[in-house]
């Protein structure tokens, strides 16, 4: 029985990521299509919704061109590397409540944010190397590029992160303080979202930086398109993707939609209460029913992130290349760190003997 | 013993001797972050998650980032390179590291209250709330001398690059 | 679309806070992102609009463009009512255009109310600029611009139309 659960959770979280990454894929392009007065794919099925699957059959097809003096082990191996980032990370987020004495979460880590932040450092290695091993000028400049734009964000990100470990302590009578991703979510269940600063009003201007500030870095780790310098095609043809064709070039489009689901879980969980909603869910409630409304509740969260992810895609335009390093070194880090300062001025301000 | 921990000590050693052997320098940090990611496996099999979860963090997730972001910037060819040292030279490097690594592990063996205990002493041995407690209570000093010295180390890199400017800008 | 919207300027507001900040307090106004918010607030708030807008465009196979009346498309050769070619040879249109792109031959008429008709007419549409000069110069309303525009060729040769083409136009 329990190994029929664990298969049954890791089938929803992997079913999350695989079957929300085409549909993402045609929401860009819907809604891109829809903001430019355009219609979009409407050629493939009922309203073009089976372009994706068109997309992806045309891609397979395709042959793998391996271009003359690349380097072939780390060329093949780049795409591969980078969907580790989106599969392992996905084993810790809390998708719902419990049913019954199992918790809707692949595995129940002590360490879950710290194993989000590390895995999310590895994917980076499936751009820096796949670009590096193209043996092209371009793909190299955009593989440097998508690595110092990691090491510039994830400071903040970590910093932010902090952020909602520390409101998790404040104002907490149990001192539940915790970097287990489940526990996080059934503290905002209890207390309020995090993005509302938490258990205590005072912590509202936090919980609104934090939550801007995850955001943004979440969107830079990624490369979505304000922050895309690594593969900024007005400049770098097509950054480290230049060389790949057919399934190589497949994988890691796929996989840029594939870390976003993780990224906006990720914001979900850590700052819009995971699968809790007030009136709708109830954290004591073990029932199969209440589980299923709490992972509706997760996934309807994470399409409004997702949402908003490719609006501001199609709203800001791209940032020049040391806007994004000074505004990551010399406007993010501080405000993060001037953040949870105020935090834990806040925390122990609260805290009663 | 422990299955996992003997694999992932096999992968993290025989990494280690591909790192230092492979004439690529990018070729080395992929072995050195294959090592690492071994080592942080070991760290898990022997109860210490907070450790390895920081290992991977810092030293895959930061600082191979910066050695590999140098090595690509770098980008040398292979004639670019230089000779290898001659083995008059690599023979006796190798036996004084032979030498201080039997030392090292004669001295930690040999020392029964360095012994690894069978397991762990209570269940949140080496979760993040010990390690915390122990860093921030008992061993707050060498702790916040250790964040001194990095601050040192960050000064003098500002020092250095400070300089270079000054004297750019006296030249010109 | 419109050149004076409020998202344009906020945007120059929070630039303009950054850049002209009084020295010293340049770090204040860079840590002030804030002032960004509004105008990226504003701007998604432009494209959600957008979103429910009516597309612009046609769907190609099934929807075609209807050009206006007085289309300056590819030309034809009128004809009289007894069915005769009106064109009189009179080189009026070839000389009247600007791209020189009408080539015509004259033989004498087989008919007595004029003197010659063309042997040879042809326009090489590659060349031609569309401007409706020949139509203008016309002394007896033989040539016009249709409403056609999509006529597809695979080679150039194709593309230069004799007088029994421009006659079918």
């Amino acid at each position: 029985m329990t190994w029929l659960w664990f298969f049954a959770k890791i089938g929803v979280a992997l079913g999350i990521i695989f079957s929300l990454g085409p549909v993402c894929i045609m929401g860009d392009r819907k809604i891109s299509a829809w903001i430019q007065g355009r219609v979009g794919p409407n050629r493939v099925g009922p309203w073009g919704t089976f372009q994706p699957i068109a997309d992806i059959l045309k891609l397979m097809m395709k042959e793998v061109i391996v271009p003359d003096g690349v380097d072939k082990v780390l060329f093949l191996g780049g795409p591969l590397i980078v969907f580790i980032a989106p599969v392992f990370g996905y084993c810790v987020i809390p998708f719902g409540n419990q049913i019954g004495e199992e918790k809707l979460q692949v595995v129940n880590l002590d360490i879950g944010l710290l194993f989000i932040m590390s895995v999310l450092s590895v994917g980076v290695y499936g751009i820096t190397l796949g670009g590096w091993a193209s043996n092209n000028k371009f793909s190299l400049m955009g593989s440097l590029r998508a690595s110092a734009q990691l090491i510039s964000y994830e400071l903040t990100f970590g910093l932010t992160m902090l952020l909602v470990v520390m409101m998790s302590a404040s104002a907490d009578p149990l001192k539940s303080a915790s970097v287990d991703l489940s526990k996080i979510v059934l503290h905002q269940a209890e207390y309020g979202w995090n993005i509302f600063g938490g258990a205590t009003w005072w912590g509202l201007p936090s919980g609104l930086i934090g939550f801007v500030l995850l955001f943004t870095c979440a969107m830079a780790e990624n490369n979505r398109l304000p922050f895309d310098m690594a593969e900024c095609e007005a400049e770098l043809v097509g950054g480290y993707h230049t060389e790949y064709s057919g399934m190589g070039f497949a994988m890691y489009m796929f996989s840029e939609y594939c870390s976003m689901i993780l990224s906006a879980s990720l914001i979900v969980t850590l700052f819009l209460g995971g699968w809790s909603f007030p009136y709708l869910t109830d954290p004591a409630d073990h029932s199969f029913l209440a589980g299923v409304i709490s992972i509706g509740v997760f996934f309807t969260k994470i399409c409004i992130i997702l949402f908003l992810y490719i609006q501001l895609r199609w709203t800001l335009p791209r940032f020049r290349y040391d806007q994004v390093m000074s505004l990551g070194w010399k406007t993010f880090l501080p405000l993060a760190l001037v953040n949870i300062g105020y935090m834990a001025v806040i925390g122990v301000f609260l805290e009663k003997p | 013993m422990d299955p996992i921990f003997l694999i992932a000590s096999a992968v993290a050693l025989a990494s280690a001797v591909n790192m230092v052997t492979q004439r690529n320098p990018v070729y080395s940090a992929v072995f050195l972050l294959v090592g690492f990611l071994a080592v942080a496996v070991t760290f898990l099999s022997l109860s210490a998650p907070f450790l390895a979860a920081i290992h991977v963090v810092v030293y895959t997730g930061a600082i191979m980032v910066l050695f590999l972001f140098v090595i690509m910037l770098l980008n040398l060819k292979p004639e670019e390179l230089g000779a290898e040292y001659p083995i008059e030279t690599r023979a006796p490097i190798a036996v004084l590291c032979a030498a201080m690594f039997g030392m090292m592990s004669w001295a930690i063996l040999s020392d029964p209250s360095l012994a690894i205990p069978a397991k762990a002493p209570n269940a949140t041995w080496g979760s993040v709330e010990e390690v915390g407690l122990l860093l921030f209570n008992v061993y707050a000093l060498p702790f916040e001398l250790i964040s001194l010295l990095i601050i040192v180390a960050m000064f003098g890199a500002l020092v250095l690059a400070k300089k270079r400017l000054s004297n750019v800008e006296a030249t010109s | 679309m419109d050149a004076h919207n409020p998202h344009a300027d906020a945007h120059k507001d929070a630039h303009a806070l950054v850049a002209h900040a009084p020295p010293g307090l340049s770090w204040l106004a860079r840590a002030s992102i804030a002032a960004y918010l509004p105008s990226i607030a504003a701007g998604m708030a432009k494209t959600l609009e957008w979103m429910f807008r009516p597309a612009v465009t046609l769907r190609y196979p099934e929807q075609q463009y209807k050009p206006r009346k007085g289309y300056r498309g590819e030309h034809r050769l009128k004809k009289d009512e007894q069915g005769r070619p009106k064109c009189v040879a009179c080189f009026m249109c070839a000389t009247a255009c600007p791209a020189e792109c009408i080539t015509i031959v004259a033989e004498p008429a087989p008919w007595p109310d004029r003197d010659k008709v063309p042997a040879k007419f042809e326009i090489d549409m590659l060349k031609c600029i569309y401007c409706g000069m020949c139509e203008e110069a016309c002394p007896c309303d033989a040539i016009e611009l249709t409403e056609t525009f999509t006529q597809i060729a695979t080679t150039r040769k194709e593309k230069i139309y004799d007088k029994e083409r421009l006659l079918k136009n």
